[in-house]
């Protein structure tokens, strides 16, 4: 039966690909619950899709999909995010400790980035795209993905540079 | 900016990010299809009233404006609108074809998500979209509209002294159609909005015409509708 088999395909395809866009669901929202909520709206999505046959290539697709819907889903919660500590779960070394609290600085200058510009980021420095395609998967220009690129990382040379308030790590802070 | 760079890209290939996956996937994202498949049987429905609402209402404004009677009633809640007056010459009459095909489409958009397309071609397959329409689903003789409803913003924010008010970036007029045009992929792209109030908050319904390069009589259809969008100190901007 075509429309099984074809289910079967996207299984294989979703569990190839689900720790990637776990990760990169995590690193696009910062938040490991978002990220799931995300991951799972766009395969769900791309699974009604790929039955009607409409997907050439369901991993760009599935991105798309995800960082457009986050975009969205900010616009229209008219969400701001709080800036917490988020410490990774695992524990570390004392000798990784300063490396690690290093990372943990990007992480949080990059939750305070506007959705569309940690997007831009997150395309860029994660998925290693070009202007071009970064453009393509937003739906808009080379030109615009440049601008916000830029004011990305202004805004975070910012950030890491002059540690404000909400960029200092807190004792005792809530982690998720 | 080469070590934020690298500092960057350490960050987001941090192995402690990794997320743990999911032992039931399948199940799950079917789960999430017939919730997003139920959604979008609701959504039919409201963009059904949405189209109604949209006719109904220039005809329930302009039978208040010339005193022809006391107004349909609508249910026992009157829509938001009612106890608004526009400023502005009523708009022609809109009739939308029978015939016409009715999407719906759930577009995380760039702009904003569309909540129905209606087509006066049949399109196969939907118009897949993310962000902007897929036009290549569209024949280059077809005449597209899309509506949708913009999530309602405090009242505050907005003038509604019956001057062109600027919204989410767009310039749009109380109660009124207003907005621009633009090419898209080959289609000329009409943009306006209806705007009300209910409590403190303001709402806007969204009006979006596609029109193919090809497009022939149908396109006298909505040729209303194009006219009546005109840009702040413009008569029209309709080609």
């Amino acid at each position: 039966v075509p429309a099984l088999a074809s289910d079967e395909e996207f299984a294989e395809f979703a569990a190839g690909a689900l720790p990637r866009l776990l990760r990169f669901g995590h690193v696009l929202t910062g938040n490991p619950a978002a990220a799931e909520d995300l991951v799972q709206s766009a395969l769900a999505r791309a699974l009604r899709s790929w039955r009607l046959r409409r997907i050439d290539d369901p991993q760009a697709f599935v991105r798309k999909v995800m960082v457009n819907s986050f975009a969205s889903w900010y616009r229209r919660r008219g969400t701001r995010e709080i800036v917490t500590a988020n410490p990774a779960a695992r524990a570390v070394t004392e000798d990784g400790t300063r490396r690690v609290d290093e990372r943990d600085a990007v992480w949080r200058a990059l939750r305070m980035l506007p959705p569309r510009q940690r997007a831009v980021i997150v395309l860029r420095y994660y998925e290693e795209l070009s202007e071009l395609e970064i453009a393509a998967v937003m739906g808009t220009s080379a030109g615009t993905v440049k601008s916000q690129s830029a004011r990305a990382l202004r805004r975070l040379a910012q950030l890491l540079a002059v540690p404000g308030p909400a960029m200092q790590p807190t004792n005792g802070a809530k982690h998720d | 900016m080469t070590d934020l760079e690298d500092r960057i890209r350490e960050s987001l290939h941090d192995p402690r990010r990794q997320l743990p996956v999911w032992p039931d996937l399948m199940p799950r994202i079917r789960r999430a299809a017939r919730r997003q498949r139920a959604r979008l049987a609701v959504a039919i429905g409201m963009a059904a009233a949405v189209i109604g609402l949209a006719i109904v209402a220039p005809l329930l404004a302009s039978r208040s404006s010339t005193g022809g009677g006391p107004g349909l009633s609508i249910g026992t809640t009157p829509p938001p609108w009612r106890s608004f007056t526009t400023p502005y010459a009523p708009h022609p009459v809109i009739s939308y074809p029978r015939s016409w095909h009715v999407y719906t489409a759930l577009i995380p958009g760039v702009v904003m998500p569309y909540d129905v397309v209606v087509c006066n071609r049949k399109l196969d397959p939907l118009p897949d979209i993310e962000g902007y329409p897929d036009l290549r689903a569209v024949p280059r003789d077809a005449t597209m509209l899309l509506l949708y409803i913009r999530d309602p913003v405090p009242i505050a924010s907005a003038n509604l002294s019956g001057r062109p008010i600027r919204l989410n970036g767009k310039t749009m007029r109380f109660s009124d159609l207003g907005g621009g045009q633009r090419n898209w992929q080959g289609f000329r792209n009409f943009i306006g909005s209806y705007i009300a109030t209910s409590g403190p908050m303001l709402y806007s319904i969204g009006v979006n015409v596609y029109v193919g390069p090809d497009a022939g009589s149908e396109w006298k259809q909505v040729q209303p509708i194009v006219d009546s969008i005109h840009l702040p100190g413009r008569s029209s901007t309709a080609g």
